[in-house]
């Protein structure tokens, strides 16, 4: 297999194995606290 | 011919890209009330540049969410969003940048005004690696170890997206956030005000120089898994692919260019079909022709 698709397939795995680490130490919760209020700092505000 | 697959691409690109652009931002009807979207879609990342403080946004900003992560002193690594940028970009690279990403479109459209476009000398390409190292890595990772708390940077100083999408429309719509605009409103107004003017005179001007997350993909875009190849013994070098190619590059030379967008225009514009875009299908057909296991194919 050409060695470019195989460091590919590599990285889409490791990328995957964090997603699920994200997930595990709960992550996901801290996005939605940040992404569902006006964060002041986030749009230069504050 | 050229023209009709010329004019195909374009559709079809304009329309995955409307599409993405739709659903990234679908409660557009809180642009009258001013609210944001606050349910369970925002736990998730789009894989392009979109405000999470947009009105309209149903999912989340990646850079805003990384550095969200990092800013947390429990936390000061984002795993999940990391995973989802390498995942996406390992499978799409720079594509995202082509099809799925919302500030992409909104510089293509200001693109489409009929002015003389300039191409921006290549150093100035490297600009968006700094503002990835500096401002979403390095200093926001060296605040929250020495001082246990960091801002969101790359939002607070630089975001022309977040600027558009978020600060503009929620101070059209709260009076109260108005007295808190600050110097550094202007700034920022100023960045977004120049990158509006740079689009209209540099194809994708943010996207070359300042774009945090397509210093990402285009990184990828080294190994990703959707490519280009350039078949060598069809080529003719004509220099159609490189004279057209919004992104200023020259596919037959750099198939695998962390600049390359995946537009497809190059290979809807090329009159010997040496191009090919996908998940190695230009791989297959250089096999079952005997050629070598190479990017760019060549016989000669
Ligand atoms: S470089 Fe950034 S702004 Fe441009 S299309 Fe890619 S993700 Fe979007
Ligand atoms: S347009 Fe096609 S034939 Fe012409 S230089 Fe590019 S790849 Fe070669
Ligand atoms: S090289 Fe081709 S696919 Fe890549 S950005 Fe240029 S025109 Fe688009």
């Amino acid at each position: 297999m050409n060695k470019r698709k195989v460091i590919g397939i590599v990285i889409l795995i490791a990328g995957i194995a964090l997603i699920a680490a994200g997930v595990f130490r709960g992550e996901l919760d801290v996005i939605l606290r940040k992404a569902a209020v006006v964060c002041m700092e986030c749009i230069g505000l504050g | 011919m050229a023209a009709d697959k010329v004019f195909k691409n374009r559709i079809r690109r304009k329309l995955i890209q409307i599409a993405a652009f739709g659903f990234t931002n679908c409660h557009a009807g809180n642009f009258i009330t001013g609210k944001l979207y606050n349910g369970k879609f925002k736990e998730f990342c789009t894989p392009g540049l979109n405000c999470y403080s947009c009105p309209a946004a149903t999912v989340s900003c990646p850079i805003g969410s990384l550095l969200a992560v990092t800013g947390r002193a429990d936390l000061k690594v984002s795993f999940y969003v990391w995973g989802f940028l390498l995942a996406i970009g390992a499978v799409l690279g720079r594509a995202v940048c082509g099809f799925l990403c919302p500030f992409g479109l909104i510089q293509d459209l200001l693109g489409a005004i009929p002015v003389h476009k300039f191409r921006l000398p290549k150093i100035l390409t490297y600009v968006k690696y700094a503002v990835l190292a500096l401002m979403v890595i390095i200093i926001p990772t060296v605040l929250i170890l020495a001082t246990g708390r960091t801002a969101p940077l790359y939002c607070k100083y630089i975001c022309p997206a977040g600027m558009l999408e978020g600060a503009i429309p929620l101070l059209l719509t709260h009076e109260s956030l108005r007295d808190s605009a600050s110097v550094l409103f202007w700034v920022k107004l100023a960045i977004l005000l120049a990158v509006i003017a740079g689009s209209v005179f540099v194809r994708r001007f943010f996207c070359k120089i300042g774009c945090p997350l397509g210093a990402i993909y285009g990184l990828l875009n080294k190994v990703s898994l959707y490519h280009l190849t350039v078949d060598r013994d069809k080529c003719i070098d004509c220099g159609k692919c490189a004279g057209c190619c919004p992104m200023d590059v020259d596919p037959v030379k750099a198939p695998r260019s962390a600049e390359c967008i995946r537009c497809g225009a190059c290979k809807a514009v090329c009159p010997k079909g040496a191009i090919t875009i996908g998940f190695g299908s230009g791989r297959k057909a250089a096999k079952r022709e005997g050629l070598v296991d190479m990017n760019v194919y060549s016989r000669k």
